[in-house]
């Protein structure tokens, strides 16, 4: 696995723990007992379930829980509009992901080109920010596989066929332009759990006000 | 150094790549094994210095001349990354440069 410091240079930022053990455990509690749906993809405009390249559960974070997420990490926004070059905004279409034994998801970008007719938010996204709500190491709740993997990371031949996983740590937050190729590799074991949320292009938000 | 050592010319495999990181320094990628190595910014310059155009005593003087360092200390190091670049196969087998 490649350094914290070697993969903000390829553009992945890093932060080693944004939150808190007993706010790792307080999310990841919150979300294992709230109403779940399988995650979708989109594809050629339209969002719609295919478990041969994404099996996930996710849970999406009430207004409150946003907010509450909002104050807890607000600390290293700065840090983020530094190394993304700009000004990012608020976070959008906060949720938690989980991922059960076996569950996965193939290689994918998370934005798209254009709007989609069922998929009216995915197209605005710039940067994807994500925090581990546990690891394989974690003395709770631990899993094993389910490694966040980053492809097409260097200019060498065939670089969307290489890719660099990340180390799960729980709090880490990892930080990403969405249109970086990325995977999550099949969990063997336990359950991984995980917060995503995205920055949105604002200069799309003023173009179409409509939500997602 | 053996003599032959130091006329050497080393060049680097067909299979490895380098990717320049925004601080000088790098990464070397190694298509067959599909694994990188971070390589500080003065073995960036010796590695771009493999081109089988240059030999070991001339990798030296660079690395000498650039970083202000005496011969002995820029003879060590440079002996001991492409020893290293060799051992990981990031190097071409002399027979075959």
């Amino acid at each position: 696995m490649l350094s914290h410091a070697i993969l903000e240079q390829l553009g992945v930022f890093v932060h080693p723990d944004v939150l808190t053990a007993d706010q790792c455990r307080d999310w990841r509690q919150r979300a294992v007992k709230a109403e779940s749906r399988p995650g979708f993809v989109y594809k050629q405009g339209k969002s719609r379930l295919d478990e041969d390249a994404r099996r996930t559960q996710e849970v999406g974070l009430t207004p409150e829980d946003a907010k509450r997420l909002d104050q807890q990490i607000a600390a290293v926004l700065p840090a983020l509009d530094r190394h993304f070059d700009m000004a990012l905004g608020p976070l959008c279409e906060y949720r938690c992901m989980l991922y059960d034994s076996g569950d996965f998801f193939v290689p994918h970008y998370d934005v798209t080109a254009v709007e989609g007719e069922t998929v009216r938010n995915v197209h605005k996204r710039t940067v994807t920010l994500l925090i581990f709500l546990n690891a394989p190491d974690d003395p709770e709740v631990p899993y094993q596989g389910g490694e966040l993997t980053f492809f097409g990371l260097l200019d060498v031949p065939d670089s969307d066929q290489h890719g660099f996983s990340v180390e799960a740590k729980q709090g880490k937050l990892v930080a990403f332009k969405s249109d970086i190729l990325h995977s999550v590799t099949p969990v063997l074991s336990g359950n991984r759990c995980v917060i995503v949320a995205w920055f949105h292009d604002q200069s799309k938000h003023r173009e179409t006000t409509h939500g997602g | 150094m053996a003599d032959d050592q130091n006329t050497d010319k080393p060049v680097r495999a067909e299979s490895a790549y380098h990717h320049p990181l925004p601080d000088g320094s790098g990464l070397l990628f190694d298509q067959t094994t599909q694994t990188a190595y971070p390589i500080t910014e003065s073995a960036r310059l010796i590695w771009e210095l493999c081109d089988g155009e240059h030999d070991f005593d001339q990798i030296v003087s660079a690395v000498e001349t650039k970083y202000d360092v005496n011969r002995e200390t820029a003879e060590n190091d440079a002996k001991l990354l492409l020893a290293d670049l060799r051992e990981k196969g990031l190097l071409a087998d002399r027979d075959t440069a």
